[in-house]
């Protein structure tokens, strides 16, 4: 290899020196050595084969030329911000992260790539920096096929879904003649059931909403009050199973809401799940709404297990659970606050948790008007 | 007797929708696509359409829509759109729709409450 001989520190063996040449042209991910001059000193196979045209012929050549960056958000990096000439300065290893290589045809090629300084005998001086990227293609198709796939699998669920829940329904209503008391309970079970998977299926949406920064914001005038209570006559065989009692209390003039009418549905139906999913048997959901000048107030408290104090700074995190609550067995995704705390940012809102083991949850929204 | 259309390809919903509608003594009409929709709309004309979005064959329930209220015999009948897509509100209201409702997220009391409304007021 024709880079040792300028890195004095590299005192590696000579007959050692073919066994690392082999390993550096047999790995799968690209190396590139650079001296401190930037002087490109070796570039293995598969930097050779990613990097394309510019990598023939470069040994002994200005790094500059040998690639072409494109940063995450599709911007080009020029050669004075080039992650190799940063490392230099700060003598530090940056990375993996994530850029696309442009070739000289014009392709691209995400990779994640790293960049590490090697130092001289006295282990202070920067000699040069080792290159490594990661070819990302594959991954790349695997999230582009994921962000595609949830929309539809929860598009493809809902259909199932509103058949049986209505179904359900229906026959809970006794349209279709008297329901045998011994079925009510099972008939009630897949109802709540049904309703439970609804959530998911809008947790999951939501969810690949977010990341793919596709949020639909479609503002409609909102009766607060209605929307309430719907989604607590939703919850009632649930409720009425778990021997709990709601109160809800709206003022008879309230302003209405301008946002989306799904997404804030979403965030209600979440909340009031949680208070009457959380709650201890015959405990109490309290729903209350106030208005200021410039703000709805919702006010969603329980009387069940709580959140842990020491877990309460993480609730808002994608995919968390509190113990108690993965110990009780209580479904669950860890989805719900997240999405909703996300949506309220969004609107300019605010939730605030106030909550205390074995005693229950407050839940306080707070929504410009 | 009042007719309402029902443009719903799912065979589940249609037997729901016909269950609850026609017990109440309307007249259903039930059809799957929306060439169907439109061929029926204009022949029978219709006191209200029920429209499903995602339909078969090529004429989804926003081409329909469109047609519908740009048709003069068809312009002034009220359409209620019933659909799993939760982020059509402002497409189907701005083609001129009169309610918007997401399936999954409604219970077919408040579905069949906002049908019969617009058979109260809607054009007889």
């Amino acid at each position: 290899m024709f880079w040792f001989h300028r890195s004095s520190h590299l005192n590696t063996p000579p007959d050692q020196k073919p066994v690392l040449s082999t390993v550096l042209e047999a790995i799968s991910d690209g190396i590139v050595v650079v001296s401190v001059d930037g002087i490109v000193q070796m570039v293995n196979g598969y930097a050779r084969t990613l990097l394309g045209a510019r990598a023939k012929d470069v040994v002994g050549k200005p790094i500059f030329g040998l690639f072409t960056l494109e940063n995450e958000k599709g911007v080009l990096v020029s050669p004075e911000n080039a992650p190799w000439r940063r490392v230099l300065e700060q003598k530090k290893s940056i990375g993996p992260a994530q850029y696309t290589i442009v070739k000289t045809d014009g392709g691209k090629t995400p990779i994640a790539l790293s960049v590490s300084p090697f130092f001289g005998q006295d282990e202070k001086t920067v000699e040069g920096v080792v290159i490594a990227f990661e070819d990302k293609t594959t991954e790349e198709e695997v999230e582009q096929m994921k962000t595609k796939f949830i929309p539809f699998a929860a598009h493809q669920l809902r259909t199932p879904l509103g058949s049986i829940r209505w179904n359900t329904e229906i026959i809970l209503s006794g349209k279709l003649g008297i329901v045998p008391p011994y079925l009510i309970d099972t008939i009630t079970t897949v109802y709540d059931s049904t309703q439970q998977m609804i959530r998911l299926v809008n947790d999951l949406l939501n969810l690949s909403r977010i990341d793919e920064g596709k949020i639909p914001n479609d503002p409609v005038d909102i009766d607060v009050a209605v929307v309430i209570r719907s989604v607590v006559k939703e919850m009632q065989t649930l409720v009425e199973k778990r021997a709990l009692t709601t109160e809800v209390t709206v003022p008879d003039v309230l302003p209405k809401l301008r946002l989306d009418a799904s997404r804030f549905r979403d965030v209600i139906q979440n909340i009031v799940s949680n208070a009457v999913k959380f709650n201890m048997p015959g405990g109490k959901v309290t729903i209350s709404v106030t208005s200021s000048e410039d703000h709805i107030e919702i006010l969603i408290a329980d009387t069940g297990m709580g959140i842990p104090q020491i877990e309460q700074k993480q609730i808002f995190e994608k995919f968390f659970r509190a113990a108690n609550a993965v110990a009780n067995q209580t479904e669950g995704t860890g989805l719900g606050l997240y999405v909703i705390k996300y949506y309220m940012d969004e609107w300019g809102g605010s939730i605030i948790l106030d909550s205390e083991e074995n005693k229950g949850t407050t839940v306080r929204l707070s929504f410009p008007i | 007797m009042k007719k309402i259309l029902i443009v719903e390809d799912d065979v589940r919903l249609r037997q729901i929708y016909q269950t609850m509608l026609t017990s109440d003594g309307y007249e259903v009409e039930m059809v799957s696509t929306g060439q169907e929709g439109l061929a029926k709309a204009t022949a029978v004309v219709p006191n209200l359409i029920v429209l499903d979005i995602m339909l078969p064959g090529g004429m989804n329930g926003f081409d329909l829509l469109e047609q519908l209220k740009r048709n003069p015999t068809t312009q002034q009948i009220p359409v209620v759109v019933l659909t799993n897509l939760d982020n059509a509100r402002s497409t189907v209201t701005s083609i001129g729709a009169e309610e918007y409702i997401v399936k999954t997220n409604t219970s077919i009391d408040d579905v069949i409450k906002k049908i019969k409304n617009y058979l109260q007021d809607g054009v007889s």
